[in-house]
């Protein structure tokens, strides 16, 4: 019975937030006792007619989906020079870890000077290059845990029996690398999607992504717009999350 | 080629920190910025006199472990049901729709999540407005402040909420990974009871394995900015949220103790950081 009552309390924990979201982003006048005001669904539908909402979703979505095409692409190319052919990992890999560590936005605010040096400050660019110095370093590490004793003793052999080093890293590492990099992919699409401190720091305001648009709405106390904003938020994650758990479903089912 | 691509690493990965620190140094000991005229410690000794740095650092600190072990005892408790012990003789990680549903939270930005449990813990929140109609409260006034008050209690449940999904899923692979579940049945034949394993075997070993882990997690939480900036109150403040507080808004006299503190920050992650990578014996020295 306790373990009954305690099992409910961590599922409405975890779901609260939700439909927080959900149900904020389908009211209108949301006024104090009430507690939940008439519904609507104009909020989603004005982000049809070319609402500023829509905009933060497409350069949320670009500036993701340049990250983590770009940052798997150099993060396997370094991951290829650091590891190729050696057994032992190089000391080199634990340097990674410390843009990882430190918050993005305090990283953000002490490169502000070299940015507005640069003419980078306030323009996508300057946030695609910001957010890198953080993406690049976690696709190496990711890549690192690619490089098992098999993967190596491959190559090897198919270097003894022949093969170039281009035919054994386009015929035998990049088929079994498959899952990592599209694991790379994903990870380095949800960093820069869930990315705030950075963005808003070397953006300046002007590159309205959507995690920005969501405080400023809530500074701005439009509550049902930031909602909205949420539930956009939310749904590439999901996407991402239900392909996955079919494959380990289906996986799991052969 | 590949030698060059190894500086290339070296460089990307210290080079933003590096120049960060020097630019923040500089400044902080009055060599750079606008303000500068010549080297002084002023700016240190005012920032330590004025009490922000030490208050910012128990202050962040102890938000971050408050979170932390709250979130890992709910975990363990998580992890204990999803694994079935004592109900039935199961050792696999079975798929029900509660351990799907416990993942929800990662699907979540800090943002994202920050927004709705203001909405949520606010006094003109959900919560209060279900007390209202429960007669809890009467008025928005009476509602006890969850939400940027000065001890962080919004900011804490929001951490929580964030990390519980990731720990409850590494304790229930781990220990599947361990086969605790044989270890549970075996001390159950030998007469000890669920609580007492439980106590002396399951969690100590869960927090054993893991520690690095939640460590690294702590340096984490450490570095947390969105959930204080929107929960957090006005008296205490977070190492990022003062930091960036003070370099962004463009108020000249406070910039220097802003580059103070990251410096400060910087240094205290640096040296986690690499207590980390030798713990983990990775080769850093």
């Amino acid at each position: 019975m306790v373990s009954r009552i305690a099992t409910y309390i961590v599922l409405t924990f975890v779901s609260l937030p939700l439909l927080a979201a959900v149900c904020l982003s389908v009211t209108d006048s949301w006024f104090f006792p009430s507690f939940i005001g008439s519904i609507t669904l104009e909020h989603y539908k004005v982000l049809w007619s070319g609402h500023e909402l829509a905009h933060s979703t497409l350069v949320s979505l670009a500036i993701a989906s340049t990250m983590s095409i770009a940052s798997t692409f150099i993060g396997a190319v370094i991951s290829v020079a650091l590891h190729y052919g050696r057994h032992t990992t190089p000391r080199l890999l634990a340097l990674g870890y410390f843009p990882y560590a430190i918050a993005p936005v305090v990283l953000g605010s002490m490169l502000q000077y070299y940015f507005l040096r640069l003419g980078l400050f306030g323009s996508l660019s300057g946030v695609l290059i910001a957010q890198s110095f953080i993406t690049i370093p976690f696709a190496v590490l990711l890549f690192s845990t690619f490089w098992s004793d098999n993967v190596i003793r491959l190559s090897a052999q198919a270097r003894t029996l022949g093969a170039s080093t281009s035919i054994v890293i386009k015929d035998i590492i990049f088929p079994m690398s498959k899952r990592w990099i599209y694991l790379c992919l994903v990870q380095c699409f949800l960093i820069s999607w869930l990315e705030y401190g950075l963005t808003r720091v070397i953006g300046a305001g002007e590159v309205r992504t959507l995690t920005v648009s969501i405080m400023s709405l809530a500074s701005q106390a439009s509550i049902s717009e930031a909602a909205v904003a949420c539930c956009l938020m939310l749904l590439p994650p999901s996407l991402i999350f239900m392909i996955q758990y079919r494959m380990v479903s289906s996986q799991a089912h052969l | 080629m590949r030698r060059a691509i190894k500086y290339l690493f070296i460089c990307l990965c210290l080079a933003p920190l590096l120049f960060g620190v020097i630019y923040s140094l500089g400044y902080s000991l009055g060599l750079a910025g606008l303000l500068s005229d010549g080297f002084t410690w002023d700016y240190w000794i005012g920032l330590i006199n004025s009490g922000n740095l030490m208050r910012s650092t128990i202050y962040t600190i102890g938000l971050g472990a408050c979170s932390l072990i709250i979130a890992v005892m709910a975990a363990l408790v998580v992890s204990w049901k999803s694994g079935r012990y004592g109900v039935d003789h199961r050792s696999s990680i079975s798929k029900s729709k509660a351990e799907v549903l416990i993942l929800l939270p990662l699907l979540f930005a800090p943002v994202t999540a920050a927004f709705c449990w203001y909405q949520i813990l606010s006094p003109g929140g959900f919560i209060a407005r279900a007390s209202f109609h429960l007669g809890l409260i009467h008025e928005t006034s009476e509602f006890p402040r969850l939400v940027n008050d000065d001890l962080g209690i919004g900011i804490v449940i929001c951490h929580v909420f964030l990390i519980l999904p990731v720990f409850s899923y590494l304790f229930t692979a781990t220990a599947h990974k361990h086969r605790l579940h044989r270890l549970y049945l075996q001390s159950n034949t030998l007469g000890a009871s669920s609580w007492y394993f439980f106590k002396k075997v399951y969690t100590p070993m869960l927090l054993q394995k893991n520690m690095r882990v939640l460590w690294l997690y702590l340096i984490f939480l450490l570095g947390t900015y969105e959930v204080p900036l929107l929960l957090g109150g006005s008296r205490s403040q977070t190492f990022s949220v003062f930091i960036a507080d003070k370099l962004t808004r463009f108020n000249l006299g406070d910039i220097p103790s802003g580059y103070c503190m990251a410096i400060w920050y910087t240094v205290l992650i640096t040296v986690m950081t690499a207590l980390y990578l030798r713990w983990q014996k990775s080769i850093l020295w």
